[in-house]
């Protein structure tokens, strides 16, 4: 997967938020992780710990909202929140749900000094 | 050590540290570095630290930001999809496991537009520009992209390979991403359609398996269904596992070996085509 490339890019945006800010160190990443984005957050953590190294975010640690995702039932028009693609629908079984939202990768919130 | 104010404690966020509870202001702001101090936290807890006069004290503070990680990715994109619409030219980005077909789908295409369409192919492998070379026998412009390590074409590699076609107006750009169903499917290339094509040969539940990839799906090919007699792969079963991922999308069953059903995937290209406009 390519949580290595997406974990450096997450810190140069930090580092570009950072001096803009004109901070000195940078404690905590937040970032906003849809549920159905393709990204594991666990190795997403892993790859941030490589990816900080030297950089104003070097002791910062990551830390990862999850992003729901929404679905409305072609069967039952009912609306649901799903946290997987497979998923059936809650109320009626099917598997007709059209899904939207839950892809997002975004970077929210640094805590800086 | 702390990273923050540089106290003792591990972690800027272990439980006897609350920065994020102590901003703006009140949790250092009120005490001279390195000497020794009280905290006492809303719980009533109290703390007693101090810190080296190296370490000044400046409260944490907190930056609101939308950052989109792929933006940039994104942003090139939009600029390939504007510059390929201009000139009137349909983008397909083509995405499978590898062997599932989708050289050989290419070199049918190419045969059967016999010249109604012009024709560019931009092919990405790891290694080697086999496959530009097949594309170019069957009468395409090509231009390879070895992406080295990387399991997935960008954006930004589209813009280049631009930058070397001459592009006629009014054709047909067919991109073959890296033989890969999981990391291609999170990279926009600027295509106005996405073709993911699946072999009978890999089973019925590739959608299931990979939903993020089939969920981005605008079309789904089946492939090799001249196989069919020598499998036990059931056409209906995989239609349904589709649909579980994506009630609406549209499936073909095809042969580019025998030629089964290729018309229908000409009339789809033909109709996306024409709906350019
Ligand atoms: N029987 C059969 N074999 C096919 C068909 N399409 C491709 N193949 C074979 O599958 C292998 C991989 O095809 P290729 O087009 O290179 O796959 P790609 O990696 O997706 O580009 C080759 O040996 C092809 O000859 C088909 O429609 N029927
Ligand atoms: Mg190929
Ligand atoms: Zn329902």
């Amino acid at each position: 997967m390519h949580e290595l490339s997406l974990a450096v890019r997450l810190v140069a945006l930090v580092e570009e938020e950072a001096s803009r800010a004109a901070c000195t160190t940078v404690s905590t990443v937040t970032i906003r992780l849809g549920v159905l984005s393709c990204v594991d957050p666990a190795s997403l953590k892993l790859a941030f710990l490589a990816a900080r190294k030297d950089t104003i975010a070097a002791a910062a640690e990551l830390v990862i909202e999850s992003a729901s995702a929404h679905a409305i039932c072609l069967s039952c028009q009912k609306p649901s929140d799903v946290s997987q693609r497979t998923s059936a629908c809650p109320f009626c079984g099917a598997f007709a749900l059209v899904v939207s939202g839950g892809d997002e990768l975004r970077l929210v919130r640094l805590e800086v000094v | 050590m702390c990273a923050i104010c540089g106290c003792g404690s591990s972690s800027p966020d272990g439980p006897l540290h609350p920065h994020a509870a102590a901003q703006p202001g009140s949790h250092h702001d009120d005490h001279a570095p390195g000497s020794e101090h009280e905290h006492v936290l809303p719980d009533g807890t109290v703390l007693r630290h101090s810190h080296p006069p190296s370490q000044p004290h400046r409260p944490s503070r907190v930056l609101e930001v939308e950052r989109a990680l792929l933006a940039d990715n994104d942003a090139q994109a939009a600029r390939n999809r504007q510059r390929l619409s201009s000139s009137h030219t349909l983008v397909l980005n083509l995405m499978s496991s590898p062997g599932a077909g989708k050289t050989t789908l290419i070199e049918a295409t190419l045969r059967r537009l016999q010249g109604r369409l012009f024709v560019t192919v931009i092919e990405g492998d790891q290694q080697t520009s086999l496959d530009a070379e097949r594309v170019r026998r069957a009468g395409a412009q090509a231009v390879q992209i070895n992406t080295g390590k990387a399991c997935h074409l960008d954006a930004h590699m589209i813009d280049r390979a631009l930058d070397e076609l001459t592009l006629p107006s009014d054709g047909l750009l067919l991109i073959e991403n890296v033989g890969n169903l999981v990391c291609p499917a999170s990279f926009d290339l600027g295509e106005h359609k996405r073709v993911v094509i699946a072999s009978v040969t890999e089973g019925e539940d590739k959608p299931l398996k990979y939903p993020d990839m089939f969920a981005r799906a605008d079309l789904i090919v089946v492939s090799k269904t001249d196989l069919l007699p020598h499998l036990d792969f059931d056409c209906q079963r995989f239609a349904e596992h589709a649909r579980r991922i994506q009630p609406r999308v549209e499936l073909l069953f095809v042969s580019a070996r025998s030629g089964d059903h290729l018309d229908d995937w000409l009339k789809w290209l033909t109709t996306q085509h024409r709906s350019l406009d």
